[in-house]
């Protein structure tokens, strides 16, 4: 058994008059999973956990580790872009030397309505993986411990901080191919279902039109639903309701301007997530600015 | 003379509410009136305080948001700096009753003494008439209002959106600034940003 330090935050709860809410340090359970030497700690309204897709690892090879977040019904954690409020989990590693992490992944996200805001994050259940590279060599190196200080927000009607620092044990094997863990599903799971670019046949326009803009995607195909998450947090007005006008090609969406716009702007960022829930990374040049420079998309630069 | 005052006012507040429903509060346009009862009772206006810049701070002190500015101290700091600039400084609580963040107006004195805050007031806002009128959007969403009664500032207090302390030291804090700025003669440089925080907890 490995030892594991988990801690979480929350405000004191009770609303005795007059008395300042101090904050509470509570220490939290620490779960020990036999497979993986896992540690998962238990947070205000979820727990969090560091997994690995393989039961051991090898020099050179790189391998998938991600933050799996299970939450109380109702509670949710947040988007890289989180929206009108909240703030996106941060993850701060110590590995072994000569180890480097990727950055954190994140899967499509979905809209919450937080009274009249709307953000964007995830209930349930979420991984966020990232992958670790190992160094050329590890001499004579039998195991190694990957940890991660996990910083988050949890919500529902109310914010609540959490902090926890976790740790994983892997065996260093050499010469063979880590074995799939128990986990190996969800990673894959979830690397299916993580945001992809926008396939290079798509045609994608924008056309600023008084408080909206209009977002017109032709991907030769009719698309019932389409929803947009912006990348940049100050372009699109979270909370508007988002029109989809369906045509034989693909949509037109409509989405209100937001009240911070830099004006004018060049580009809309973000992810579009089609009806069938996959999300596409998305650039779409905004007219006053197009250019040839400025359509990423190579069929688009064809066309013009 | 009161018929002028009443024209005025009536123009204001039109003013103000056709902003609103127009578009969202714009810097450099006025700044609506409003009528409010701090947590002694007594009722203050924005139109009282025609000749002194007026910071509206929206309060939830049970928001992480808002605690990373109360538990570090820095918000304190903020009120005793630029009221004692003659600057006025209200802050606001529109959370509904039942929400988190609704105070009594004894609780909420409780809380200023033991936290030694220094606002020039609290204002109760339960209806969160006020809230709406500015369109507060988070906590905290801080506002500023020149003595001429022009919007000057509306947005986040610094430009760190994080829950954690140690952010403050390296954030840039906008309404600082701000005041900074205007105080000095000079035009504010960013007279909007993104409010960050929780969500005002308004009554559904």
């Amino acid at each position: 058994m490995r030892a594991c330090t988990c801690r979480g935050q929350m405000p004191g709860s009770g609303h005795a008059p007059g008395r300042r809410r101090a904050f509470l340090l509570i220490p939290f359970m620490c779960l020990l999973t036999m497979e993986g030497k896992a540690t998962a700690a238990a947070g205000p309204h979820g727990t969090v956990d560091l997994i690995t897709e393989v039961t051991s690892i090898q020099s050179a090879r790189s391998f998938w580790a991600g933050l799996r977040f299970q939450l109380e019904k109702g509670w949710h954690i947040y988007w890289i872009n989180p929206g009108d409020s909240g703030e996106p989990p941060k993850v701060q590693w110590t590995l072994p030397a000569g180890f480097h992490a990727g950055p954190l992944h994140w899967p499509t996200p979905r809209r919450i309505q937080d009274h009249s805001l709307v953000d964007y994050g995830y209930q349930d259940e979420v991984l966020l993986p990232a992958q670790i590279q190992p160094p050329a060599s590890l001499g004579a190196v039998h195991e190694v411990q990957l940890r991660a200080t996990v910083k988050w927000l949890v919500c529902r009607e109310i914010c609540l901080p959490a902090r926890a620092d976790l740790n994983l044990t892997l065996p260093v094997v050499k010469g063979v191919q880590g074995k799939p863990s128990a986990w190996h599903s969800l990673f894959a799971k979830t690397r299916a279902s993580l945001p992809r670019p926008a396939p290079q046949s798509w045609r994608l326009s924008v056309t600023p039109e008084g408080q909206r803009f209009l977002l017109k995607v032709d991907t030769g195909e009719p698309e019932t639903a389409a929803i947009f998450f912006p990348l940049e947090p100050d372009q699109v007005e979270n909370a508007a309701q988002q029109r989809v006008n369906s045509s034989s090609r693909g949509f037109q969406l409509e989405l209100q301007k937001s009240d911070l716009l830099p004006k004018p702007v060049r580009r809309l960022a973000g992810l579009l997530v089609l009806a069938s829930g996959q999300g596409y990374v998305i650039q779409a040049p905004v007219d006053a600015y197009r250019s040839e420079k400025d359509s990423l998309n190579p069929s688009q630069r064809k066309a013009k | 003379m009161i018929t002028r005052m009443t024209v005025r006012f009536a123009m204001t507040m039109m003013f103000g509410l056709m902003t609103v429903a127009a578009w969202a509060l714009q810097p450099g346009s006025l700044a609506p009136d409003f009528t409010a009862q701090d947590t002694h009772s007594k009722t203050h206006t924005l139109a009282e305080h025609r000749g002194k810049y007026v910071v509206l701070e929206w309060h939830n002190r049970e928001c992480p948001f808002t605690r990373k500015h109360y538990v570090s101290g820095n918000m304190q700091r903020l009120q005793q700096e630029w009221t004692s600039k003659g600057v006025v400084w209200f802050t606001v609580i529109s959370s509904a009753p039942g929400q988190q963040g609704y105070m009594t107006a004894d609780q909420e004195n409780s809380y200023l003494q033991e936290m030694k805050a220094a606002p020039t007031a609290v204002l109760l806002d339960p209806s969160g008439q006020l809230g709406h009128l500015y369109g507060a959007k988070t906590t905290p969403h801080m506002f500023i209002i020149s003595p001429t009664g022009l919007l000057i500032y509306d947005g986040g207090i610094d430009d760190k959106a994080t829950t954690d302390e140690a952010d403050i030291a390296t954030a840039h804090n906008y309404v600082s600034a701000a005041l900074a700025e205007a105080l000095a003669g000079k035009q504010v440089s960013t007279p909007v940003s993104r409010p960050y925080g929780c969500s005002v907890k308004y009554a559904h």
